[in-house]
């Protein structure tokens, strides 16, 4: 079954007109279940394979590169979009170390960080969601998700992420979040796009906010 | 001269006055890190009419008639944490407590070294060495041990804190999946000997008082109301015999937690030293946490008991059980949460004296408003209704109803 938020993107792309622009915009907003704003979701959008739709170069807005830094035992940004092949920096912030880690199947490292310390580029060459932690304080958390898609955003605090630069054609977009429901399926929809200016609604079944554990460090 | 309890009294007006809430404070000294955070409570509180456990009654609550005032000021606990990473992998810790209710008004509530080298493998594995709160509290979250949701514990997590304590070490593995998280912990400890006296002494009861690793539990003068105070001297090693417990939990998001363990102390119950005898106190605990929708609900039960020799080749043992259910939910700076509890006592003892047979339930309701970071108001009743044999002891009827409310302000600094 089709989930409610992209039949309404779905309705909402049927109503273009054929004709193209050089480079639209599209701003999705993500809610949750309970229909608030959800930050933290990544939008995605890439060519439709078999339709031409041009895959650009240069103008792709998944970031080829991107840094956490680490403020006040939090990872900041907290999610961050990554195309494949590219890179992430870790930055320590505060005063105090700590030690970055991952054992997602995507993407295996650890490394100890002192304070101030900013991190060689690691490479993720796998699309996937790569959980990152703090072996010191185990609440810290963060997530790359590693794509192949060109265009991707991250919602913020009002659930909207626009994502610029994007030519006339057919495409895929999908949505995850860090806390979508292990059940569900993350929304996968095609669209065709000739417009200059769209939007598009979504919405993700999610967890609660994971709440804390006793602190043991 | 400057005793302990004037010291405590001193922190807690210095905490007072201070400009609140400071931050907590961070930094790497000699490749040391170090974190030091704290927590200053102060509250008015309109005590139940029955004689505190904490004064020698057998009432319920932390706070009872003995002061003889319908409403009472109190301050405290204040709790200094401060932890010292010696590597990435290797810390201390330590949570210190100053309440001038206690006997020990300076004291420590633990203090151990975490040893968790990194894992890049679904496999995690950590040791802990010193003293420390065993896993059983699904509301003990905060820092001092401290509830998150209300600001008196369970009548099961009342219990941890005033008698449970680990002095010894514990190894944890941890196999995290996609969805699943499964730990396993394993402890063994000693310096536990007593525990089992405060359950047996005055029962379950509703504390917010941990007693700290040099302190020592009040105990009900049932037999000498006008005597001098009875103490029970907690975490006392004098039988040799090693404790453990042992433990599984698993986890799902989308689901909940739960956690399986048993204690025993493996106390010898004919053991002694001057002035405290063995007792052998075991138990089993499952605890279950999950989400509703927006609400949060923990649930946990205990049933165990505790044996100590009474004479040559005679034992009294007395067996106990306990359970809640509390749900919670959180709206913007506002935290609701409502609890019941039930608990029972009975005692198997070989003489046909008045024994401890208890019984009762009760139930808690909490307000918390955080208008920001590092401050809280809570505003919490709670209302118990037991029967304990033992009052008659004291010529009271056995039956008590107790109701105790208080607003308390919480500064995290």
């Amino acid at each position: 079954m089709i989930p409610r938020g992209i039949r309404a993107l779905l309705a909402a792309v049927a109503l273009f007109a054929p004709w193209a622009v050089p480079a639209a915009t599209i701003t999705a907003t993500v809610a949750d279940d309970q229909g608030r704003p959800l930050a933290d979701a990544v939008v995605t959008i890439s060519p439709e394979p078999g339709t031409g739709t041009p895959s650009p170069d240069g103008e792709a807005s998944t970031p080829i590169s991107v840094t956490i830094d680490q403020k006040s035992e939090i990872f900041v940004p907290a999610v961050v979009a990554l195309r494949a092949g590219g890179s992430a920096m870790f930055r320590d912030s505060d005063n105090i170390r700590h030690h970055v880690y991952s054992f997602s199947p995507v993407r295996r490292f650890e490394m100890v960080q002192t304070p101030g310390e900013t991190s060689a580029p690691i490479v993720f060459p796998q699309p996937g969601v790569v959980a990152i932690g703090c072996n010191i304080h185990d609440h810290m958390s963060a997530y790359i998700f590693v794509t192949a898609a060109p265009w991707s955003k991250v919602t913020g605090a009002n659930g909207q992420a626009v994502l610029t630069g994007l030519p006339a054609g057919r495409f895929v977009a999908t949505v995850w979040h860090p806390r979508l429901r292990p059940r569900a399926e993350p929304p996968v929809q095609n669209l065709s796009l000739a417009t200059e200016n769209s939007s598009i609604s979504v919405t993700l079944p999610v967890l609660p906010p994971r709440r804390p554990r006793a602190r043991d460090y | 001269m400057l005793t302990a309890r004037r010291i405590a009294w001193l922190c807690l007006g210095l905490a007072a006055l201070s400009p609140a809430p400071a931050a907590a404070v961070d930094g790497n000294i000699g490749g040391l890190d170090i974190n030091l955070s704290g927590l200053a409570e102060f509250r008015f509180v309109a005590p139940s009419r029955e004689s505190g456990h904490t004064a020698g009654g057998l009432g319920k609550t932390s706070w009872g008639q003995e002061r003889g005032f319908p409403v009472v000021p109190d301050f405290g606990p204040l709790i200094l944490r401060g932890s010292i990473g010696f590597t990435p992998d290797l810390r201390f810790v330590t949570n210190l407590r100053v309440d001038p209710k206690q006997k020990t008004a300076v004291d420590m509530l633990d203090a151990y070294i975490r040893y968790r080298p990194v894992s890049t493998s679904r496999w995690r594995w950590t040791l802990r060495a010193g003293a420390f709160f065993p896993p059983i509290s699904l509301e003990n979250t905060g820092i001092g041990w401290t509830p998150e949701w209300t600001l008196t514990p369970s009548a099961i997590n009342s219990w941890v804190g005033q008698e449970l304590r680990v002095l010894g070490g514990e190894a944890t593995l941890e196999w995290r999946g996609e969805r699943d998280r499964i730990e396993a912990v394993v402890a063994a400890y000693g310096w536990n000997e007593p525990a089992g006296a405060a359950i047996d002494g005055y029962g379950w009861s509703f504390s917010q008082h941990p007693v700290g690793l040099f302190g020592h539990v009040r105990l009900p003068n049932v037999d000498d109301p006008l005597g001098p105070r009875v103490y029970s001297y907690q975490f006392r090693q004098f039988d040799h015999s090693v404790g453990y417990y042992a433990g599984l939990a698993w986890e799902r998001p989308d689901i909940g937690r739960v956690a399986l363990l048993r204690y025993d102390n493996q106390g010898d119950p004919n053991a002694h030293d001057s002035t405290e005898f063995g007792w052998r106190t075991m138990f089993w605990s499952l605890a279950l946490s999950t989400e509703i929708g927006p609400v949060t609900v923990l649930a946990q039960g205990m049933v165990g008991s505790t044996t100590i020799s009474t004479a040559i080749n005679e034992t009294s043992r007395t067996d106990f059980w306990s359970y809640y259910v509390l749900a919670g939910i959180e709206r913007g700076p506002w935290r609701f949460a409502v609890r019941f509890d039930q608990f029972a006592i009975r005692e198997n003892v070989a003489d046909a004296g008045i024994g401890g047979d208890e019984r009762g339930v009760a139930a808690t309701a909490a307000v918390t408003w955080t208008p920001r970071k590092g401050i809280s108001l809570t505003g919490e009743v709670v209302a118990i209704e037991s029967t304990r044999s033992q009052r008659q002891l004291l010529g009271r009827s056995p039956r008590a109803t107790e109701i105790q409310a208080q607003v308390a302000l919480r500064l995290w600094f």
